[in-house]
């Protein structure tokens, strides 16, 4: 093993088991509160019925998407992003702005390092704004007019997912140029939601493979 | 006694408090260790502490949108419920779905009458487990994954590198490609999309001459694509 996983992944695969850990059994502080203080806990039929539907829904997405996103971000990443979550929306917008801005690969020691920190960092960032919503969120959103924050509403999001596309697709056009066709298509078509991100990832990654094989793509 | 006021309540805000300062410790804790292993790769402590702020900054423009998330379901679940829940793995919509579905097991809606103690306790719970399959699978798979991908890459760095880019590229794709598809049911978020596409582009174009602008490229082309979205509107 070398020097960088003895000192770095490893440890880095022991911090994130062990928070995680943490951070679910924390999940249930509230639940165990409520039993304690006013001795309600949801019957288990009630309980079992709504952790069936709930996971019906989302069970292909806790595999899903831990697996897609693991290409991008690596363990490290891994274990922060999906704990802290937001991940296409504030972590890797964070993590890649910071590798253009350092000039680092993202997929190299240096990348990896540099894109943990912007992802720590935004992690304050997210805390910090959240903390302020629920304190004084409301009141503070009602000085602005209703327009601006219906805006911001709406748009944050598509121009946040325009522009990350656009800043990824120019580091290599031609990717782009099958990976967004596939996405769309798999859209219209109206093929489920976990089946179109692992295609749209995996099926991206499969093509480069091929382009890349043939000398297509380097 | 009203359900809202034990939600708000301080012990609450007490167990919320303690699923946050896990998600800092563990923000700190790998922070950390980036600082001690970046020698070992050539980055300086400067080069360190330049990525964590521009990580900070970054974070600033997608915050918002969290900021009314929040709002939407401080109403519902209370204060402390929807801080320690945003803080971790899912967004508000996500969230939502896991606590109305808990309501719905007893045959209640959120907030509606009949939604006493024990159904928010039900919705509570639904959040929980359903935020533990997410992090049980990280447990559990990440270790492993490492491996396979060093497997899959076989030391070829440029390889390597393909991998993380199309798998960026594919995930954005995917994101950006719900709002392209618009273009017709709701063209003021197709339009701030594309906006905020060509801005980016001309930012990156204009970043070969104008360093600063590649920290600052995302904040303006999402400002850009909003102020489309409003006058498309």
């Amino acid at each position: 093993m070398d020097q960088y996983a003895k000192s770095f992944t490893k440890p880095s695969i022991r911090i994130g088991t062990i928070t995680v850990i943490l951070a679910m059994v924390g999940s249930f502080f509230p639940n165990i509160y409520l039993y304690l203080a006013y001795g309600v806990w949801p019957d288990a039929s009630h309980m079992f019925s709504a952790w069936g539907s709930i996971a019906m829904a989302f069970g292909a997405f806790y595999l899903v998407e831990p697996i897609s996103y693991f290409p991008v971000f690596g363990p490290s990443g891994t274990y922060i992003g999906i704990l802290s979550g937001n991940i296409s929306q504030i972590r890797l917008p964070a993590a890649s702005t910071a590798q253009d801005v350092l000039g680092v690969e993202p997929a190299s020691h240096k990348g990896e390092i540099v894109g943990i920190l912007a992802i720590c960092g935004s992690v304050v960032t997210n805390i910090l704004f959240l903390t302020v919503a629920v304190v004084a969120g409301s009141t503070l959103l009602s000085f602005l007019p209703d327009s601006v924050t219906a805006a911001m509403a709406n748009y944050i999001l598509p121009s946040l997912f325009g522009a990350c596309f656009a800043s990824m697709a120019v580091k290599k056009l031609k990717i782009a140029l099958y990976a967004l066709p596939i996405a769309i298509i798999l859209r219209l078509l109206g093929v489920a939601a976990w089946i179109t991100i692992v295609c749209s990832i995996f099926g991206t990654i499969l093509i480069t493979y091929f382009l890349y094989k043939k000398k297509l793509i380097k | 006694m009203d359900y809202l006021q034990i939600a708000n309540s301080w012990p609450v805000w007490l167990c919320a408090g303690a699923c946050v300062a896990i998600i800092v410790v563990q923000a700190v804790a790998f922070a950390k260790l980036c600082y001690k292993n970046a020698p070992l790769v050539g980055l300086s402590k400067a080069d360190c502490t330049k990525s964590f702020k521009c990580g900070m900054v970054t974070a600033v423009g997608p915050s918002l949108s969290c900021f009314i998330g929040a709002i939407s379901m401080i109403t519902v679940v209370g204060g402390p419920l929807a801080w320690m829940r945003l803080s971790m793995i899912g967004a508000a919509a996500t969230e939502l779905t896991a606590a109305s579905t808990g309501a719905a097991a007893y045959g209640v809606e959120m907030g509606a009458a009949g939604y006493d103690i024990t159904v928010m306790a039900n919705s509570w719970l639904t959040m929980a487990l359903n935020g533990c399959g997410w992090l049980l699978v990280v447990v559990l798979l990440t270790p492993r994954m490492e491996g396979l991908r060093q497997k899959v890459g076989g030391g070829d760095d440029v390889w390597m590198g393909l991998i993380t880019l199309s798998a960026s590229i594919g995930l954005f794709g995917y994101m950006a490609s719900q709002y392209y598809n618009k273009i017709v049911v709701d063209p003021a978020q197709a339009w701030s999309c594309i906006a905020g596409s060509v801005v980016m582009v001309a930012c990156v174009k204009l970043s070969k001459k104008m360093p600063w602008l590649k920290e600052y490229g995302l904040g303006i082309a999402i400002v850009l694509g909003i102020v489309v979205g409003a006058l498309v509107k």
